[in-house]
C-alpha cells in the first residue's frame, strides 16, 4: 500500500508551505528519517525528514505553494506499485515550475540574448517552439512560469499570447529592464520570504504614522565597561556583545517610557511589564543575489544579566541563520533593536522601518570617533548614532522624546543600567 | 431489416472512407453508404486519374530530352486511349486497394443513396435502414453547373468528361484556370493539343499568390498555352463541328472556336437530397454545410465533413477533417476542433508545380501588421540546373516582429513536395533561423528553401550592424 507524503505543518501560524527543493530525485527509494525535502514557509525554510520509506513519487513542482497537510508526494512499496502511482496521477518533475536557482541563473546567464533555449529544469528541459521562445524573450517572460498547451505539453505561441494578457492585465510590480539592453544576472522571485518581508514592510508603513529620529550618545564610558566583560570572557563564557548593553539601556528606557514597549491588537495598544526583544537578523536568502530578514525574539530580556542575555541572543540568531527558529522563536515582541553596527559605515543614521506589531524600534549604527566639547575641553569621545522609529498613532512626541532621552542617559552612563 | 451502427458514414471519398477506417480502428461498429464508386470523386474522376495522366504527360514531354541525346523519336504513334486505360488502371488498383482496407477494417460497405430520416436513422435507397448513434457525412461536391454552360460530355466537357476522353482534340479552351483547370491545360499541351485557358479573375490559380499566378501564366505561355487572365467567356454555343466561346477580355470581346469545351468555374457542394437540413443541419450563405467544434452540424449527432463544408474543396482537408470528427464522436480531447486553414497546402500538379498555404501577397495590405518576405530562386539552387528545371521560386512570408512563418508558396520542380518543409517549420513554430541552420543535402531542390531562410538572417545581421 502506497502512504501519501503531507506537506507539513512546522508552526501553528503555517497555512501553506513551498518545496524549495526535493532533496530526492524522481523515483527513487527513500529510507525513513532521511531528508526529502526543503519546505519553506512565509518564515522559515526547513528540511523535512522522511517519516517513510519508499519509492518517491513526486506530486508537488518546486515552487508551488500548497495548503499544509494535503497530499505533496507519494511513498510507493514496491517499483511495480510505483510505476503505476507515477503512470496513473502524472509527474510533477517533468514540469518542474521553479528550478533550482543558481542552476537557472547560470542557464539565463549562459544565454546569448537572442537564442535563449528551454531552461534545463531538474528533469529535462521545458518544452517549446522556437517561435514561442523568441516571443518569451521579447515579452520579457520566463517559460518555466507559462503552462504548455502544445502538443506533449510544448510551449506554443498562444500559450505565450495568454501570458502576454495576462501580464497586461496585472499592475507592473517592477519595470522590467529586459528590453533596455541591460544584461540580466538573476531573477529573484517575489515569493516565500521575500514576499513576506514585503509585505509587512508595506502594511508597516501603510498602517503606523512613523517619525524617525536620530541623535549620537557617547558610548566611550560603555564600550569602555564592555572591555572589562571581554577581558573575563573565559571566565563568562561569551565575550559579552555591544547589543547586550544596548538591550539593556532599552530596557532603562522602557522602565521610564513603559508604553515603548507596547503591541498593537485590534483597537487596543497592550503595554507589556516584560520586554520581549525582537532583534532584526539579516539571514541568506535561497538566491545569492537576495538578502533574508527575519526577527527572533528574546523573551524577558529585563530579567536577564547582561551574560545571559548575550548567550540567549546568540543562541536565538544561530538558529535564525540556521534556519531553524520556531513560530514561539519569532512571536511576541514588544519592542525591535535594528542594528547595523560594524556594517554601516561609521556616523551613519538611519530611519528603520517599525516591525509589524511593534510600536518603536531602536536602530543603533556603526560608533564614530568625533571631537567632543566637555566641560570647556576638546576630547575625542566614541559617539554612537542611533535612531528611533516609533508609531505617532499610538505613542506621541513628548514620551518618545522621553524615551531617547532615557536611553541617551544610559548609553553615556552605563551604570543606569543596575538600576 | 434494421442494422445498428456506431456509426454510419456517407460518401467514401478520402473524406468518408478516412473517417470510416480511423473509426472502426478506433472500435466503432461502422456502416459505408456510397452511390457511385468506393474512394469518390478524388480517386475515381479527380486527383488520382489526373495524376497519372500528368505523370504521363511530363514523360511524353520528356522526349525532347531523349532526342537531345540523338535518341529518334516518332510521336505520330501516340495512341491517346492508351494513355487513358493507364489512368483508369491506376484507378483500379486505388480503389481495390481501399476497398480491401475496408474489408479488413470490417467495415461494412453499402451500396446506394442515403438519406437520413431520422435521428440516428439512414434509409438506403428508400429500402434499406440503418441505425447509428453518430452520422458523418462526407458526400463531397460535384462540377458546379452554369447556365449557358451546361455539359453534355461530349463537346462541352466537365471535369469528369476530360478526364474520360480517350481522343484528343485539337484544340480545346478551357474555361477556369483554377487547380483544375490549369492541370488539364498542361496535359493538353503536352500532348500536343492547341490549348486556350481562360480565367476571368485577375490572374491565374486565382486562390494562389498572385505573384506565383503570374510566374505559372508566363511558364504555360513559354510551353505555347493561350493563357487569357483577366477575360470572362460571355456565352458558350456548339457549332457544326466544335464549340464557340464569346470572350470579353482587356482586348475587347472574340470568338474562339475549338473542338471541346472544358468547364471548371468550380464545384458545388452535395447537400440535397440527404435530408440534412430537415434534421434540423443549416447551412451557410454560400450553401456549404455548416459545422462547429469537431465537425458538428446543428442537428445533435450529425458531423459534416470535406467539400460540403466551406473549408477548402481539397482531399487532405476532408480527411483530417473526419479524424476531427471522430475524435468528437468517440468523446477523445482532440487538440483541433477543427482544420486550421492557414496551415493547408494547395498543390497543383501542372509543369511547373504549384504549392503553397496561408498568407498571400494580395493579403499583406490588409494584414494590419508588418509583414517581412523572403525569396529564392531555383537557379540558384545547382540541382535545379543539374536536372534542366531552373525556373522556379519559394517565397516566405513572416511576421517581422516575431519571425513567425506566415505563409510560403513554392512554383517548381516538386514544389507539391518541397512546401511540407516549411508547412512543418510552421505548424510547430520553427523560425526561418532554425530551417537556416538545419544541414540540407547537397545538391537538393530544397537547398532553394535554405536559401530563402538564409536571407532573412542576412537582413537581420545587416539590421544588428546598423
Amino acid at each position: 500500500m502506497a502512504t501519501d507524503f503531507l506537506m507539513p505543518k512546522l508552526a501553528m501560524a503555517m497555512n501553506e508551505g513551498i518545496v524549495s527543493e526535493w532533496l530526492v530525485e524522481e523515483g527513487q527509494y527513500v529510507n525513513a528519517g532521511e531528508p526529502i525535502a526543503s519546505v519553506e514557509t512565509e518564515k522559515v525554510s526547513y528540511d523535512v525528514e522522511s517519516a517513510e520509506a519508499g519509492y518517491f513519487h513526486i506530486l508537488l513542482p518546486i515552487g508551488e505553494a500548497t495548503p499544509v497537510e494535503s497530499v505533496i508526494g507519494i511513498f510507493a512499496v514496491s517499483e511495480e506499485e510505483y510505476q503505476t502511482i507515477k503512470n496513473s496521477l502524472g509527474d510533477a518533475s517533468v514540469q518542474v515550475k521553479e528550478p533550482d536557482q543558481k542552476q537557472q541563473v547560470k542557464d539565463v546567464v549562459a544565454e546569448t540574448p537572442g537564442k535563449p533555449v528551454g531552461v534545463n529544469a531538474i528533469s529535462g528541459r521545458i518544452k517549446s517552439s522556437p517561435l514561442a521562445r523568441k516571443m518569451a524573450l521579447d515579452n520579457s517572460l520566463r517559460l518555466n512560469e507559462i503552462d504548455g498547451t502544445g502538443p506533449g505539453g510544448r510551449i506554443v505561441k498562444k500559450d505565450i499570447l495568454a501570458a502576454v494578457e495576462r501580464q497586461s492585465q496585472q499592475p507592473k510590480q517592477s519595470p522590467v529592464y529586459g528590453t533596455l539592453g541591460a544584461v540580466e544576472l538573476a531573477r529573484i522571485s517575489m515569493t516565500g520570504a521575500r514576499q513576506t518581508i514585503a509585505q509587512r514592510m508595506r502594511t508597516s508603513i501603510d498602517t503606523a504614522a512613523q517619525v524617525s529620529s536620530s541623535w549620537e550618545s557617547d558610548v566611550t564610558n560603555l564600550l569602555g565597561l564592555r572591555q572589562k566583560y571581554v577581558g573575563k570572557a573565559e571566565q563568562l563564557g561569551t565575550k559579552v556583545s555591544v547589543n547586550a548593553f544596548l538591550i539593556k539601556a532599552i530596557c532603562y528606557a522602557i522602565k521610564q517610557v513603559p508604553v515603548a514597549n507596547s503591541r498593537l491588537e485590534g483597537n487596543e495598544l497592550v503595554v507589556y511589564e516584560n520586554v520581549n526583544m525582537g532583534i532584526a537578523v539579516a539571514i541568506p536568502a535561497k538566491n545569492e543575489y537576495d538578502s533574508g530578514l527575519i526577527v527572533p525574539v528574546i523573551k524577558n530580556v529585563e530579567r536577564m544579566g547582561l551574560v545571559q542575555l548575550d548567550i540567549e541572543m546568540k543562541g536565538i540568531i544561530q538558529r535564525a541563520k540556521n534556519g531553524e527558529l520556531s513560530v514561539d522563536d519569532m512571536s511576541d515582541s514588544t519592542i525591535t533593536l535594528s542594528s547595523t553596527a560594524g556594517i554601516a559605515p561609521p556616523g551613519m543614521k538611519t530611519g528603520p522601518i517599525l516591525n509589524l506589531g511593534n510600536v518603536a524600534i531602536v536602530g543603533p549604527s556603526t560608533p564614530i570617533e568625533r571631537p567632543i566639547v566637555n566641560s570647556g575641553e576638546i576630547v575625542v569621545r566614541t559617539m554612537l548614532p542611533m535612531s528611533f522609529t516609533f508609531d505617532h498613532c499610538l505613542m506621541d512626541g513628548e514620551p518618545a522624546a522621553r524615551f531617547m532621552r532615557a536611553l541617551h542617559d544610559c548609553l553615556e552612563e552605563p551604570g543606569l543600567m543596575l538600576a | 431489416m434494421n442494422s445498428m451502427y456506431d456509426l454510419i458514414v456517407i460518401g467514401a471519398g478520402p473524406g468518408g472512407y478516412e473517417a470510416a477506417l480511423y473509426g472502426a480502428k478506433l472500435g466503432l461498429k461502422t456502416a459505408l453508404v456510397e452511390r457511385e464508386s468506393i474512394g469518390g470523386v478524388c480517386l475515381n474522376w479527380g486527383c488520382i486519374p489526373s495524376k497519372n495522366l500528368i505523370h504521363q504527360a511530363e514523360n511524353f514531354r520528356s522526349l525532347s530530352e531523349m532526342e537531345a541525346m540523338g535518341v529518334e523519336v516518332d510521336r505520330s504513334s501516340l495512341d491517346y486511349g492508351l494513355v487513358y486505360a493507364q489512368s483508369r488502371k491506376v484507378v483500379e488498383t486505388l480503389t481495390n486497394g481501399v476497398v480491401g482496407l475496408l474489408k479488413q477494417a470490417k467495415i461494412e460497405v453499402i451500396k446506394g443513396t442515403a438519406t437520413i430520416t431520422g435521428p440516428g436513422e439512414v434509409s438506403v435507397d428508400g429500402e434499406k435502414m440503418l441505425m447509428a448513434k453518430s452520422i458523418l457525412v462526407a458526400t463531397g461536391s460535384q462540377p458546379l453547373k452554369v447556365s449557358g454552360f451546361e455539359f453534355d460530355e461530349e463537346r462541352i466537357l466537365s471535369s469528369t468528361g476530360f478526364l474520360s476522353l480517350t481522343e484528343l482534340p485539337k484544340r480545346l479552351v478551357i474555361l477556369g484556370a483554377g487547380a483544375i483547370g490549369c492541370e488539364f491545360a498542361f496535359v493538353m499541351n503536352s500532348f500536343g493539343v492547341e490549348v486556350t485557358l481562360v480565367e476571368a479573375a485577375k490572374h491565374i490559380l486565382p486562390t494562389e499568390d498572385q505573384e506565383i499566378g503570374g510566374l505559372l501564366k508566363r511558364r504555360l505561355t513559354d510551353q505555347g498555352l493561350t493563357v487569357l487572365d483577366n477575360t470572362t467567356a460571355i456565352s458558350l454555343s456548339k457549332t457544326g463541328v466544335g464549340i464557340a466561346v464569346d470572350i470579353r477580355g482587356p482586348d475587347g470581346d472574340r470568338t474562339i472556336n475549338a473542338d471541346k469545351a472544358l468547364v471548371v468555374f468550380g464545384r458545388k457542394p452535395n447537400t440535397e437530397g440527404l435530408g440534412l437540413q430537415e434534421m434540423g443541419a443549416k447551412l451557410d450563405s454560400k450553401g456549404y454545410v455548416r459545422v462547429r467544434d469537431g465537425q458538428q452540424t446543428d442537428s445533435a449527432g450529425i458531423y459534416a465533413i470535406g467539400d460540403i463544408t466551406a473549408t477548402p474543396a481539397l482531399a487532405h482537408v476532408a480527411s483530417r477533417e473526419g479524424e476531427i470528427a471522430i475524435d468528437h464522436i468517440i468523446g477523445r480531447c482532440a487538440k483541433d476542433t477543427g482544420v486550421n486553414v492557414k496551415l493547408v497546402p494547395s498543390a497543383i500538379y501542372c509543369e511547373p508545380q504549384v504549392s503553397g498555404f496561408g498568407l498571400r501577397e494580395q493579403d499583406i495590405a490588409a494584414c494590419g501588421f508588418k509583414v517581412g518576405k523572403v525569396s529564392y530562386p531555383y537557379v540558384a539552387a545547382g540541382k535545379s540546373t543539374a536536372i534542366g528545371r531552373p525556373e522556379g521560386l519559394v517565397k516566405i512570408f513572416i511576421d517581422e516582429i516575431s519571425g513567425e512563418i506566415l505563409g510560403a508558396h513554392i512554383i517548381g520542380q516538386n514544389a507539391t513536395e518541397m512546401i511540407h518543409e516549411i508547412l512543418l517549420a510552421a505548424s510547430t513554430e520553427l523560425l526561418l533561423e532554425d530551417i537556416a541552420n538545419m544541414v540540407h543535402a547537397h545538391p537538393t531542390l530544397s537547398e532553394v528553401i535554405v536559401g530563402a531562410a538564409k536571407q532573412e538572417l542576412i537582413i537581420d545581421k545587416l539590421i544588428t550592424r546598423n
